[in-house]
């Protein structure tokens, strides 16, 4: 048993990270995925930081799960064995520039004449389509145009980007999400014919931000930055320990707000007439973010845990990626 | 990227299109999300045959 995609067989001649995530997940869940590379310089990926005695740390979890072998379908020998391959998969994921497949005599309607049920992702900034379809994209990129660095940061801030770039990621997702869609066709219906993905990566990440728009369209309203407030709760923030840790705090519900309030001594706050209710708690969010902001930093880490463990509070603590590592292990 | 969508409330509104596309079978975005319960009547009487009223019993007690 190697998951429920066990059968599945996946060609990926994608590049970087976004596109070939989408790979590494269905190779995740069981599908064989073979991905080609260049001859001699293989991908990108296997020279970005960071290295151990020379070895690409990145790349290994970036395309974990895979056979590795080289081609090039520039060449014309290269061209035949890639079209000798292609019957034996279900699946193409590329992310050339739109029409690249076709200019080297890959265009659609060969591949389906060699594969009649291939699904095809082809993964771009822009989309097949538009005046933006020639443009290259990376991660930033992505997230940018996408609408996310605009409302992350804080309110006085510059537009900031996630410290990871997460607009590679979420393409990945938003790429094995619809090759799992189109299987679904082809599991109901034997004779469906293949499908062609188009995936936007930059719309991939504007897909998430799902109130944006409507917002705007029936309101008018701009999102823009509110640091680590979130707008629709109070207390929410994050707040630093009396060790120099950090936690962030947030929960809309009155119960929640009441087992916060115990978890930090303060149970008269509960009655207060101004955090009687989510709303009142959003007018008051400064002061109630100063009561708990107080609080944690004249506690060590272990003891805000403690706390609001024991009182079923909605505190939850930032781990670093060394916390997170020993928090793994003590649960093993 | 940002469509109109049909909806109850408003008539239509704005919102991100389907993500990502599909060529040959494309997706579409059908309508917002609606109110609270809109569907019973399509959900117990015409898929699961209940009268209406053991609906209306139903939802008297607040169970649907």
């Amino acid at each position: 048993m190697a998951g429920p995609l066990e059968g599945l067989k996946v060609l990926d001649i994608a590049t970087i990270i976004a596109a070939p995530f989408a790979a590494t997940l269905l190779a995740d869940y069981g599908a064989e995925v073979l991905k080609i590379e260049m001859p001699g310089q293989g991908d990108g990926v296997r020279s970005f930081p960071p290295f151990k005695d020379g070895k690409p740390l990145w790349w290994k979890a970036a395309n974990r799960n895979k056979k590795f072998a080289t081609l090039d379908l520039r060449t014309p020998d290269g061209l035949a064995l890639f079209k000798q391959l292609l019957p034996r998969f279900d699946v193409l994921i590329e992310n050339f520039r739109p029409g690249t497949l076709d200019r080297w005599g890959l265009p659609k309607e060969v591949l389906w004449s060699i594969q009649p049920r291939l699904v095809i992702l082809r993964a771009t900034a822009f989309g097949q389509n538009g005046p933006y379809r020639e443009r290259p994209g990376f991660a930033r990129i992505f997230e940018a145009m996408g609408g996310l660095t605009y409302i992350t940061g804080e309110s006085d801030g510059e537009p900031t980007h996630p410290g990871y770039p997460i607009g590679d990621s979420i393409g990945g997702l938003f790429g094995a999400v619809g090759v799992l869609a189109a299987l679904w066709k082809r599991a109901r219906d034997p004779h469906a014919p293949g499908e062609e993905i188009d995936l936007a990566l930059t719309e991939a990440v504007f897909r998430l931000l799902d109130v944006l728009a409507i917002e705007h369209d029936q309101l008018g309203a701009v999102r823009s930055r509110i640091g680590n407030a979130n707008g629709y709760s109070a207390p929410a923030a994050v707040f630093r320990t009396s060790d120099d840790h950090w936690v962030t705090l947030a929960g809309s519900t009155n119960t929640l707000f009441a087992a916060n309030c115990r978890a930090i001594g303060r149970p008269d706050l509960i009655a207060d007439p101004r955090f009687a209710s989510n709303d009142e708690r959003v007018k008051h969010a400064a002061e109630l973010n100063d009561i708990f902001a107080g609080w944690c930093a004249a506690h060590p880490l272990d003891e805000v845990l403690a706390s609001f463990n024991a009182a079923q509070g909605t505190l939850a603590p930032i781990y670093s990626i060394d916390q997170r590592t020993r928090k793994w292990r003590r649960a093993k | 990227m940002i469509t109109r969508v049909a909806d109850r409330d408003f008539g239509t509104v704005a919102m991100t299109n389907v993500v990502p596309r599909f060529t040959v079978d494309p997706a579409r975005l059908r309508h917002a999300a609606g109110d609270v319960g809109q569907d019973n009547n399509e959900i117990y009487r015409d898929w699961l045959g209940l009268s209406d009223a053991r609906i209306e019993q139903l939802t008297q007690r607040k169970v649907i």
